[in-house]
C-alpha cells in the first residue's frame, strides 16, 4: 500500500512498486500542477515508490 | 532523477530545459531566471527603490526573498485587507510578519480599515458586484500609492508564468485588445503612477513552490474565501496540460507575445485626470477606489 496525503483527503493505492508519474496518472493528476514531497523531500516524476511509502501532493496551481 | 550539475538528487524536473536540478542548483536556477528577466525586461537597476507587494502566498514570499538575495532595495507591502472569514487575512500577516522578523527584511503593512475605513468584509456584505473586481481596485491603488508617496521607483508583485500566460490565453480567447496592449512584465510611470513589474513572470509555479520549500520559506496555503469558481485555474489546467506535452510551451507563448505580438495590439489611448478626492490618476473622475470608498461609508451610516 502506498499511502497519499491530497489537501485533506488520506487514502491508499493498493501498490507493491509504482513511479510517481505512474500513480499521477492513475489519479488523473497531471505532474504539472503538483509538488510531490516524499519525507520531506519534493522528488520527481520518475521515482520509485514501494509498499508502506507515503507521500503528500502538493497543488501549486494558484487563483491568480 | 539526478541533477544535471551535480548528479545528486533532483528535487524538480525543469521540463522546459529537459532538466533536473538538486536543492542547491534549483535555488541557483530561480535566482539566475529572475536576475535575467530583470535585466531582459529593463525592470530596475541597483540604484532603484523596489516595492514588492507580499501576500503571504508563496510567490509573492519568494520574490521577496530572491530580491532581497539578488541584492536590490527591496521593502515589503503588505495589505491587511480584513478579510475574516477562516482567519484568512489574520493568518496571512502572522506568516509576512513572522518571515520578515526572521530575515531582518523591511516591511511595511497598511490596514484598508485602520486608513480608510472599510474592508473587503464590508465590500462583500454591501455590494452586489464581484468582490474581486473590488479587491483588485483597492489593492493597485493602496499599493500604487505607497509606493508613490514613499519615493519607491518601481513597484513588483510576484506574478508567475503560469499566472502571466493565463491571462494571456483568455485575453487572446475574447480578443480584448486594450489588455492585450498593456500586459508584459513591466508598465512604465506614468505621472503618479509608479512603474510596475513581475520579475518572476518566467518562473513557473511549480519552480517557486519547491524553491519555497528548499528555502523553507513558510508561505499562506489557504486561498481566499472569496475567490471560488475563479476561472483563471481552467486557463492554467488546460496550458500546464499542453506543457505536458509539450514542454516549453508556456515561455515560449509568453516571449513570443512580449517580443513579437504585443505591439500588434492597440490600446485606446485614455486620457488621464485628476480625482478631485484624492488626487490620483484616473478615467473617470472620481477614481474608483474614492467612489468605492464612499460607497461604503454611506451604506454604513
Amino acid at each position: 500500500m502506498i499511502r497519499v496525503r491530497m489537501g485533506d483527503r488520506v487514502f491508499e493505492v493498493d501498490r507493491k512498486r509504482i513511479r510517481l508519474e505512474a500513480l499521477l496518472r492513475d489519479l488523473c493528476i497531471n505532474p504539472e500542477d503538483v509538488v510531490v514531497v516524499k519525507g520531506e523531500r519534493p522528488i520527481t516524476e520518475d521515482a520509485w515508490l514501494e509498499d508502506g511509502d507515503e507521500i503528500t501532493v502538493y497543488e501549486v496551481v494558484s487563483r491568480g | 532523477m539526478r541533477c544535471r550539475i551535480c548528479r545528486r538528487d533532483a528535487v524538480i524536473k525543469v521540463r522546459s530545459f529537459g532538466i533536473a536540478l538538486c536543492e542547491e542548483h534549483l535555488v541557483e536556477f530561480c535566482l539566475r531566471r529572475v536576475s535575467e528577466a530583470i535585466k531582459r525586461y529593463r525592470m530596475f537597476g541597483r540604484e532603484d527603490r523596489v516595492l514588492v507587494a507580499v501576500s503571504g502566498g508563496k510567490d509573492s514570499m519568494v520574490l521577496w526573498d530572491i530580491l532581497s538575495r539578488l541584492g536590490y532595495r527591496v521593502d515589503a507591502l503588505f495589505i491587511d485587507l480584513g478579510i475574516e472569514k477562516n482567519g484568512h487575512m489574520e493568518r496571512a500577516r502572522a506568516v509576512v510578519e513572522a518571515f520578515a522578523e526572521e530575515r531582518g527584511y523591511p516591511l511595511r503593512v497598511v490596514s484598508l480599515r485602520d486608513e480608510y475605513g472599510f474592508s473587503i468584509d464590508d465590500v462583500k456584505e454591501r455590494e452586489t458586484r464581484t468582490v474581486c473586481a473590488a479587491c483588485g481596485i483597492v489593492k493597485r491603488y493602496i499599493m500604487n500609492r505607497v509606493a508613490f508617496e514613499g519615493g519607491y521607483q518601481v513597484l513588483a508583485t510576484g506574478h508567475n508564468l503560469n499566472d502571466e500566460v493565463a491571462v494571456l490565453l483568455s485575453n487572446l480567447l475574447g480578443w480584448k485588445e486594450g489588455y492585450l496592449s498593456r500586459q508584459g512584465p513591466v508598465l512604465e510611470a506614468r505621472g503618479k503612477l509608479v512603474k510596475k513589474v513581475k520579475p518572476l513572470c518566467e518562473l513557473t509555479e511549480r519552480e517557486t513552490a519547491v524553491y519555497a520549500m528548499v528555502e523553507g520559506i513558510k508561505f499562506h496555503h489557504t486561498a481566499c474565501p472569496y475567490s471560488k469558481g475563479a476561472t483563471t485555474l481552467t486557463y492554467k489546467r488546460a496550458l500546464n496540460l499542453i506543457e505536458y506535452r509539450s514542454p516549453g510551451t508556456k515561455i515560449r507563448f509568453y516571449r513570443g507575445f512580449v517580443d513579437r505580438a504585443k505591439r500588434l495590439f492597440k490600446g485606446d489611448e485614455v486620457e488621464l485626470v485628476e480625482c478631485p478626492l484624492c488626487g490620483y490618476p484616473t478615467t473617470h473622475p472620481p477614481c474608483a477606489f474614492c467612489r468605492l470608498r464612499e460607497r461604503m461609508v454611506e451604506k454604513a451610516h
